[in-house]
Order: C-alpha cells, then structure tokens, then sequence
C-alpha cells in the first residue's frame, strides 16, 4: 500500500493499466558496437538461401521522408524483393524529416492491417518506440533499419555508421600524406548516424598524427546551412585541405562554398549516402567522393532478413549493410542499377 | 437646358441605419450649388457617392443627360467628378507637380519613365490663373493648407472634372484665403465647372452658392435659391424636428460627485478643472479637435494624464487605471462605438456584464441566469428594440447599442456618466430616446458629462456648459447663457 | 427555475460545431467506405490516441487566439518540459513532482510570453516566435542535443494504459477539455478572453483587466504545452530535445478547423477537438489507404482552407 502511495498517479495508473508491454530484456542497441552482428555478405554463406515466402505474406515500411532520395532508394530496395517474390508491401513516409509525430501516427497505422513484419526507419531514437512496443507485443517482427537507433530494437539493419567517417578519414590518410586541417559539416546534433560518421571521422584522422580537426559544426542536413558554415570555415583557415560532410546534400553545399572560394584544387570534400548527385558531382570533378551506402541493395538486404526473420532463423541483432568509398577512380563501377552486378563489385571488394 | 449633375432618388444604408432616403440633387453646368444640412443629415454620404467611395444601393446618377453608373473613385474621375476632401488626400513628401499627377504621371516615350519636366511645365500652367505663387517643385507638406487646396482644384482641373464637390473647405482658411478661394471658385465657374459646397458656415454660403440642397436626416428638405432666401428659412429647414426633441429640464442637485484638477495631457488637454453635481447635465462644448473626447478619456482613465487629479466625491481616484475609475463610479460611454464600445460578436448579456463580472459570479462561475434576468430588466427599461438580450451586440442599430451601453453602467451601478456624442450615427427617432434616458438618469440622482458637437443637443441637455477651446476650459455657461451664439463665440479662437 | 432559452450566440455556435461535426461525419463515411479497418474500434482509438497530443497543445492554442494572440512556441515549450522533466525523473525525482515541475516550466515560458505581450507591449507573432527559437535553444543546450532515455516504467505504463478501453490520453485531453470549455464558457476570464480578443479597447474602457487576461491566456497555453510533453515522453519512453517540430501550426489549423477567429474574439473548445479529430482521421484515413504523406499534406490543406470559406460565405450572411 506504502509503496502505491509512493508511487502517486504513476502506480495508480499502472494498476488501471491493461495491455502493457513486457519488460524491456534487451541491452540498449548501439547498432555500430553491439557484438551481436554479422556482415551482409555472410548471410548466404551462414543461414543458406532465401527461404520460400508463403503466400499472402505482407510486409510494411514507413521511412522519414520521400523528399531525400535515400529513403525512396531503400523503398525501391524493399519494392524489389517484393516484386521479385510476390509480396504485398506498403511503403510510408512522413511529410518532413521533423514530423516525429506523423512518422509515429503512420506507424501505428500501419499496425492494425495485419502486416507479417514492418521495416521502420524513425526520424529520432525515440519517436517510433510505441509504435515498435505495439507491434512487439502483437507479435510482428520488426526490423530497424538504418539511422537513427531504436535502444530497444530486436533487430537492426543497416550500415556501419562509424565506418562511413572511417573510409573518408583513411582517404585523407593515404592520399594527404603531408596531413593538414579539415574540418567537419555535421548533421543533425543527437542525431545517432551523425555522431558516429563524425566521430569514425576525426577518431581516425586524429589518431593518424599529422591532421587537425579545426571545425566540427552542425549544419542540419541542409544543403545550404553546410554553403553557409564552409564558407566561413573557408575564411577562417585559408590553408584547409578538406571536409567531411555527414551526408551528400550538405556536401554538394560544401562543393559550392568552395568553388566560391576559388579552392576546387586545395580543398577535397567528401559526403555521405552515395545519391546520384553526388555520383554526377564525383564525375565531374567537384566532389571528391561519397561514402555509398547503396540503399537500394541495404534496402533488399533489409528485405531479406525480414523475410529470413518470419522463416524464424535465428539471425544476430546486427546485420550490417555494405559501404563503399566511390571516387573519381570507381566511380563508374559502382554506378550500376543492376544490383547483381553491385553486389558482384562489393564481394569482390 | 439639361443639367450638369443629377443625383436622382439615391437610398444608402449602412447596416440597419438607413442614411439616405431618396435623395435628389440637381446643379447646372457652371453653378455653385450649396449641400446643407446639420451633422449625420447624410452630407458626407451623398457625396462619398458621387465620388464613388460607397455604392448606393438605389438611385441614378446623370452627367449633361447621360445616365452613369459609378461604383469606385476611378470611375468617378472619368466620369469628370473631382472630390475636394477636408482632409487633403495628398501625399505629403512629394511635389506639387508630383501631386497633381498621381496616378497619371506623363511619361517619357516608351512609357517606362516618368517626363518630370514635362509634368512640372504643365502643372506650371494649370496654376497660373489659381495661384502662381505656388512652387510647383516645391514638396506640398512645405505649403500651408490653403495653397494645398488650390493644387487640389489643379489637380482636379487636371483631370478634366466638371464637377467638382469641396467638403467644408474652409474650416481651416483665414479669411483672406476665403476670399482668395472665391476668386478661384468664380474662375471655375466661368470655365462651365460645377462645384458642390458643403458648409456650415451660412454667411460663405449666401457668398458662393446660387442654389442649395438641404438635407435632414438622411432626407431631401427640400432646394432652395439662395439670395432669394432668409437665412433664417434655411436654418429652421436645417433643423426641422430637432426642435420636437423636447424642452430641457434641470434635475441638478448641490452635492459636487466629480472634480477635476489641472487635468493636462500634452497639448491636448491643458490644465482641465471642471466640477460636476449631483444630478446635473455638464455638457462641453467646442470644435473638433479642442481635446473635448481627449479630456475624457482622461477622466475615465482610459488615457493617463501627464499632470492633475480626478476627484469622486471628494477622494483622489489614484492610478490612470480605467478600472479604478469604473469602481469610483465613472463609466465612459465612447463616441466610436464600434471601434471603442462594443465586443460586436458577443451578445448584449455579455457586453452589459463586463465592467460588473463579479456581481454576476458566483465561485468564479458566472451566475448565466442571474446575469440574462438583470439585462433583461434593464434592456426593456431602456427599451432596446428588438428585446432580444442574447443576439450578438453588432446587429444591433447604433442608437440600440448606445442603449445597451448605457445598460452596461447601470447594471455597474455607475454614478458619473461620461457621454462622447452620445448620438452620433444615431437617426432621430432613437435620439430622442437617448435624451429621455440621459434625462432619467440625471432624475435618477446621476451626474452626466456629455461632449457634443451638435449645438441642438448640448441646448437641448445641458443644465451648464464648458466650451473647449485648443485644449483648454474657455468658457463656462450658466443656464441662461447657453445659446448657439455664445457657443461658438468662445469656441472659434481668436484669428 | 425553468431553463432559459438557449441564447442566440450560443446556438450559433453550436451551428458552427455542428458543421465541424458534420465534416468529420462525411470524412470518416468516405473511409469507412473504401477502407474496412477504418470503423473498428481499436483503430477509432488510434486516432483519438493520436490525436490527444495535438488536442492538448490545440486547446491551449484556441485560448490564446480566442484572445487575440496566437502562441508560436508551444512545440519547444513541450520540448523544455519534457526534457528537464524527464531529467528530473531519470535522476530519481518522485514522478509526480517532476510532472509537477515539468508543468511548472511550461506555465513558466507562458509566463514569459505572456509579460513581454502585456507588459512589454511586443506584438504576439514575434514574442512567441522568439520563444520558439529561444526554448528549443534551452532544450537542446541542456541535453547537448541527446534523447533523454529511461523514463520510469510506472509513468509509461499510465500514459499507455487505458480505463475501459479508452487510452488515458485520451481521458486527460477529455478532462482538460472540459476544463478548458467552462473556463470559456462559464468563468468570467473566458469572457474577458473574448471580449479582449473581440476588441481590446472597449474591453478596456469597460474594465476588462486585459493584460493579466492575456497572460492567463499564454500561461494556459504553455501548461497545455508541458502537459503534452508529459503524454508525449510517457508514450515514446525518452524525452528528445527535437520533440514538438510544427506542432504549433497542427494546433492551429485544428483550432482553425474548429472555428476559431485569427482576429480574435471567437472560437470554440468544442469545435477544436473535433478539428484535432478531423485532422487526425485524415492522416489514419489515407494512411490505411496507403496514400502517400505528400498527398495528406494536400488534403489537410485542402479542409483548412474548405472549412475557412465555408466560415466566410456562413458568417457573410450573418450580416457581420
């Protein structure tokens, strides 16, 4: 009695409470560390095949928005596979990347149709937990996949977020051998997929001894917030040799500031994602490179696992998805739509 | 031979306040012709029509037999109609010659840009017979108000008007600029120019106008010819019922309720000390403009005074609150009662409860009953037409919603009414209402503080008069004094 | 004593409730009819469920309108309170006294509104738009920008529990409501509300207390705010700095919907929620439809602006 009296209008709503989800069992996800995880190129060779699909399956996607490529790559991906088997697959989005709310209210909705499994990408760590609590409790296996990391996932996939800064840093490394500054255009602060190509970024270049990390700022994912800031940086210190950008928006931003300046030939930029501007941009000489994180193949991958899931194989919690640094020197390789031939490149890697 | 303007039976409402009941106005090509009529006699109204400010909702206009529709000002340009505001409508940072072109510059071939020269030679030629004193580059806020109004006749003899209407264009001249304005209004007439002048001045009258329209509240009394007419025909004319509003009674007891001292805001209000009794009907006096509505507002706390004190009953009413004002006892009843007096939206019950909420509560709920059985005793006491205490405020005519206002001090209980215009926009039959009702109250033991410009009215109800005068008390006037002379004697400044 | 006869003003409003309630009528019969699972309960809770955030900040929005202003900062008001609420839970605070001092930092921001609005002289738009930039900023400094995870399990179990069915959110929106409707209706500050919103000048000459209406006004909005908050954290488990993008202009189109007046003076609680309700059904409605987020955009454009001339043409014949 003591304690309910303790507990004030929490506990007392607990006891009115019906149809609550069951304790949280599971470590909070950090989808780059967690030791649970294999690579996507060994799910063939370790759980066989893409087991059959049975008839009438249906599988659900809500991503952030379809106004950035990525998320509409990744439902391509998913759209893929289920052509490809005969599967009924419904594929949301929010109107906005800051609609947490509506992202959350389509997921819900989603719910209630009886899907076999749902695919969410939130727009925040937290924003999908009821909906994801909900889905659990009902008994539909969900995937996360990419970005922002629900804590309590059961299963994610996506790519290494930290190898994203990684390879751009050992560009720098094997490429700069004078070292040099850099500087940084962040996404969106908190955001997990931003901390991590960040710090994967400056934990590398930093430990390589001969760079400095002389701005790490955050521009939002916005293509002109990232003009804005490597415009300053650019004033600020004239001898800079590079940017890495979060994300290829914010990038072709930074490709902009500095062609303003004059500095094509000093400065190197890098983004993140591999959309097809950037691709363009890598062509023609203004962007260094993107880290590609080939949705529309991380969009299959995610497909697959789904679908290995409801088979019940009993997958790690971590299935990471490939990555590769284009340049100007593989550029055409890997800007194929055809995705045996990708996954043919990306083995071969 | 056909006339120049014919204005034929128009009828305008506004609302549920009809303005004009089938007015006609007839002028000749070449005539000054007077528009006459007490304030709210539908003056203004008739010509915001011909200008094509408001629409009329019936009636014809014809220009030299040829009948014209005219719906916006600009159609009352083409149609050779030129309006002379009180209020200049110039634009006060540019030139003369920028002036009289606006919105019909002269441009260099092509179009695109202004011919400033050109303009400048043609503006220069417009004013030559009017004033050519006047610079025609010179910035017009440079130039004193009667040389405005000249490049306002260019203006409109720039756009070829025939007609042209001056709204009581000399209330703000010297008399030699009159005489200098009837030279220019002789010119225009022997150029074939019509003019329509309002007045309310009968000697400039009997001066410019051959002929004149005389209007009563919002009816045509009739046109007379004017030299051949006695002054004292056209005013009772002018007048008419005013008179059948009744006679005066004094219900004034010795007990002072309200004393200012020194009241002064800015230039507005200089130095106002004023008392008022029990009982008593104070009216004040003066032109518009002599900080009349500013003094009380002072005094109901709605503006704060720069110096001086408010006394009720001989204690200060400290802080320049309105609602410390209202528990002493005082309730302002403002003269834009649209803008200032009424929540248009929400029902007479509501409006009337606001000053005295918490009498209508109870633990912090209004008491809905309690607040609908007062208003409506005190709506069918002040008989509010139609009795319907729950329609929303705005639908209500303008002399119904003076009464519900007046509802709203009584259920306050509020001892010192402050009246502004207590019946401008109010049509005749409600004003007579509206006296009895000032006139109970003052029965009743209240104390009443009326501003008003209507000589008829301050005659009709006032037990004493103050005439303002550029914001201070100028005159007082006992009963006896209080006539339309005396008034305006103390209430024009000294030239 | 009998009942009085329900006043004119009264009804007309209820006539315009009526009409809100028949729009939410004809959208839930166009997709119950293309769409079977609309019309079942556990979805018609869904969109109560999903609508209770908006309703919260919705209604606290319709006073503050209703009263001539407008509160652009609810969404970063929720985001403070939640995140320092949640905070103060983490950190082993009682529940109820961090819910306690959560409300008290939204009624707090309402109260800096509300000061610089009234006292300042500021004009509403730009005070609370300032508020939006500036208590983003506290919420984002203060958590560096991280998800403030481990709300206590007991206070999600009582945001995401029920009482006969209906999911608790949905019986505080339903109390606060009620709340807020005798506030309006039957309190002398909701007519002060309307009167100051109606026209501020004769609400003053009649001794309308108009500044310290006004900020009860935005103080309700931000306790509104961190209310929402509070419901928000419970359900997602985390208290996010980012919370609340938009919300404001969600909370007014429902308001709007419901027919509230941007001029001020005229609004109602009732047609709010049903505003919420409207907006909240399309967004479930299409997304059972599986049409796209761009093309709900569309329609909920599309209703605000229906429902607006619909006012228009209704009160033209009003005569004003």
């Amino acid at each position: 009695m003591q304690h309910i009296l303790k507990g004030g209008l929490a506990a007392a709503a607990l006891a009115l409470s019906v149809g609550m989800v069951q304790a949280q069992d599971l470590a909070p996800l950090n989808s780059d560390s967690e030791p649970d995880r294999m690579d996507w190129s060994e799910l063939d060779a370790k759980f066989g095949a893409l087991p059959a699909v049975p008839a009438g399956t249906k599988v659900g996607g809500v991503s952030k928005t379809l106004t950035n490529e990525y998320w509409r790559s990744l439902g391509q991906g998913y759209q893929n596979v289920a052509d490809r088997l005969g599967i009924e697959f419904v594929y949301q989005a929010a109107q906005s990347e800051g609609d947490q709310l509506g992202q959350l209210a389509i997921a819900e909705n989603l719910i209630s149709q009886g899907f076999n499994a749902l695919l969410f990408s939130p727009q925040t760590d937290a924003n999908l937990i009821p909906a994801m609590e909900k889905a659990t409790a009902a008994g539909i296996p969900v995937l996360n996949v990419n970005d922002a990391v629900i804590p309590s996932a059961a299963h994610y996939v996506g790519n290494v977020q930290k190898g994203n800064g990684v390879n751009v840093a050992n560009w720098f490394i094997a490429n700069r051998p004078d070292g040099g500054k850099v500087a940084v255009i962040e996404g969106q602060p908190g955001v997990y997929a931003a901390g991590q190509r960040t710090a994967g970024f400056t934990e590398t270049i930093t430990a390589a001894g001969k760079f400095e990390v002389v701005a790490s700022v955050p521009a939002n994912w916005s293509r002109e917030e990232a003009f804005n800031a490597a415009a300053t940086i650019l004033q600020q210190y004239p001898d800079l040799i590079g940017f890495y950008a979060n994300n290829d928006g914010m990038a072709l931003g930074v490709v902009e500031a500095v062609k303003a300046a004059g500095k094509q030939e000093q400065v190197a930029v890098f983004g993140t994602d591999g959309i097809s501007d950037a691709y363009a941009a890598v062509r023609a000489g203004d962007l260094t490179g993107t880290v590609d994180s080939f949705p529309v193949l991380t969009g299959e991958v995610a497909m697959e696992v789904a679908l290995r899931l409801m088979a019940g194989q009993a997958l790690p919690r971590v299935v990471a998805t490939p990555q590769a640094l284009i340049t100007k020197d593989n550029v055409e390789t890997f800007a194929t739509s055809d995705m045996a031939a990708l996954r043919a490149a990306l083995l071969a890697q | 031979m056909t006339p120049r303007l014919v204005l034929a039976e128009i009828e305008k409402s506004f609302g549920p306040l009809r303005v004009l009941h089938g007015v006609t106005l007839t002028v000749a090509a070449g005539e000054v012709h007077g528009l006459l009529g007490e304030n709210g006699a539908g003056k203004s109204t008739l010509l915001n029509i011909l200008s094509g400010v408001f629409r009329a909702d019936a009636g014809r206009v014809e220009i030299d037999g040829r009948a014209c529709t005219i719906t916006s000002p600009r159609d009352a340009t083409v149609a050779g109609i030129a309006m002379i505001h009180q209020e200049l409508q110039q634009v006060p940072e540019l030139t003369v010659a920028q002036n009289i072109f606006l919105g019909a510059s002269i441009r260099h071939k092509g179009g695109l840009f202004i011919d400033r020269s050109a303009q400048e030679t043609e503006a220069r030629r417009l004013l030559a017979p009017l004033d050519p004193a006047i610079d025609v580059t010179a910035p017009i806020k440079s130039l004193r108000v009667a040389q405005r109004q000249i490049v306002e006749i260019a203006k409109a003899l720039r756009a070829r008007a025939k007609i042209i209407a001056m709204d009581e264009p000399t209330s703000s001249l010297t008399p030699k600029e009159f005489d200098r304005l009837v030279e220019v209004i002789r010119g225009l007439q022997a150029q074939g120019v019509s003019v329509i002048y309002v007045s309310h001045k009968m000697d400039e009258v009997y001066r410019v106008c051959q002929s004149a329209t005389i209007l009563r509240d919002g009816r045509l009394v009739g046109r007379v010819d004017l030299p051949q007419t006695p002054v004292g025909t056209v005013i009772e004319r002018m007048v008419g019922r005013e008179l059948a509003h009744g006679v005066h009674h004094g219900f004034a007891r010795d007990r002072v309720v309200l004393e200012t001292r020194g009241l002064t805001r800015g230039r507005a209000v200089q130095d106002a000390s004023l008392t008022l009794r029990e009982g008593e009907v104070l009216c004040i006096a003066g032109l518009v403009g002599s900080g009349r509505t500013e003094l009380l507002r002072l005094i109901a706390g709605v503006d704060a005074a720069d110096a001086g004190a408010v006394l009720v009953d001989g204690t200060e009413v400290a802080g320049g609150d309105p609602r410390r004002r209202i528990r002493a006892g005082l309730g302002l009843l403002p003269e834009e009662r649209k803008r200032d007096g009424i929540i248009r939206h929400r029902p007479v019950t509501t409006n009337i409860a606001l000053p005295a909420m918490r009498r209508f509560s109870r633990f912090g709920l209004i008491r809905r009953a309690a607040l609908r059985a007062r208003a409506e005793e005190l709506m069918r006491d002040v008989q509010l037409r139609p009795l319907d205490v729950s329609r929303p405020i705005g639908s209500f005519s303008g002399g119904n919603q003076q009464k519900a206002i007046i509802g709203r001090w009584l259920a306050a209980d509020t001892r010192i009414f402050l009246f502004d215009e207590p019946t401008r926009g109010i049509d005749v039959g409600a004003k007579a209402e509206i006296y009895a009702l000032i006139e109970r109250l003052a029965e009743q033991g209240r104390s009443i503080l009326v501003v008003s410009s209507e000589l008829p009215e301050v005659i009709r109800l006032a037990d004493r008069v103050l005439v303002m005068r550029q914001g201070r008390i100028a005159a007082e006037l006992a009963a006896g004094e209080i006539t339309e002379e005396n008034i305006a004697r103390h209430a024009i400044p000294a030239a | 004593m009998t009942a009085p006869t329900r006043p004119a003003l009264l009804s007309r409003i209820r006539f315009r409730d009526a009409g809100t309630l028949l729009g939410l009528v004809l959208i839930a019969v166009i997709f119950s009819v293309l769409t079977p699972v609309f019309l079942t309960t556990p979805n018609l809770m869904n969109i109560l469920q999903q609508s209770a955030i908006n309703a919260c900040i919705a209604l606290g929005m319709t006073l503050v309108i209703i009263s001539g202003g407008i509160d652009l900062s609810v969404g970063p008001v929720a985001a403070l309170s939640a995140v320092l609420g949640a905070a103060m839970m983490v950190a082993g605070l009682p529940v109820p006294l961090a819910v306690l001092a959560a409300l008290a930092v939204g009624l707090g921001c309402g109260l800096f509104n509300g000061v610089l609005i009234t006292w300042g002289g500021l004009q509403p738009f730009i005070v609370t738009l300032g508020g939006l930039s500036l208590f983003r900023a506290f919420a984002l400094i203060y958590t560096g920008g991280t998800p403030i995870f481990g709300i206590p399990e007991g206070f999600r179990a009582f945001t995401n529990g029920t009482v006969a069915g209906v999911p608790n959110p949905v019986l505080i929106v339903v109390v606060l409501a009620l709340a807020a409707w005798v506030v309006l209706n039957r309190t002398p500050l909701g007519e002060y509300m309307m009167a100051v919103g109606g026209n501020e000048e004769a609400a003053r000459i009649s001794g309308v207390p108009v500044r310290l209406t006004k900020l009860a006004a935005y103080m309700i909005s931000g306790l509104m705010a961190s209310v929402a908050a509070m419901i928000l954290i419970g359900r997602l488990g985390a208290a996010e700095p980012t919370l609340g993008t938009l919300w404001e202009l969600d909370a007014i189109a429902a308001a709007a919907i419901g027919g509230a007046s941007l001029m001020g003076g005229r609004g109602s609680i009732m047609g709010t929620l049903i505003g919420c309700v409207i907006l909240g059904a399309l967004r479930n409605g299409l997304t059972l439809m599986n049409v796209q987020a761009f093309y709900q955009l569309l329609a909920t454009g599309i209703i605000i602006i229906v429902a607006m001339l619909i006012d228009r043409a209704t009160s033209g014949k009003q005569g004003g």
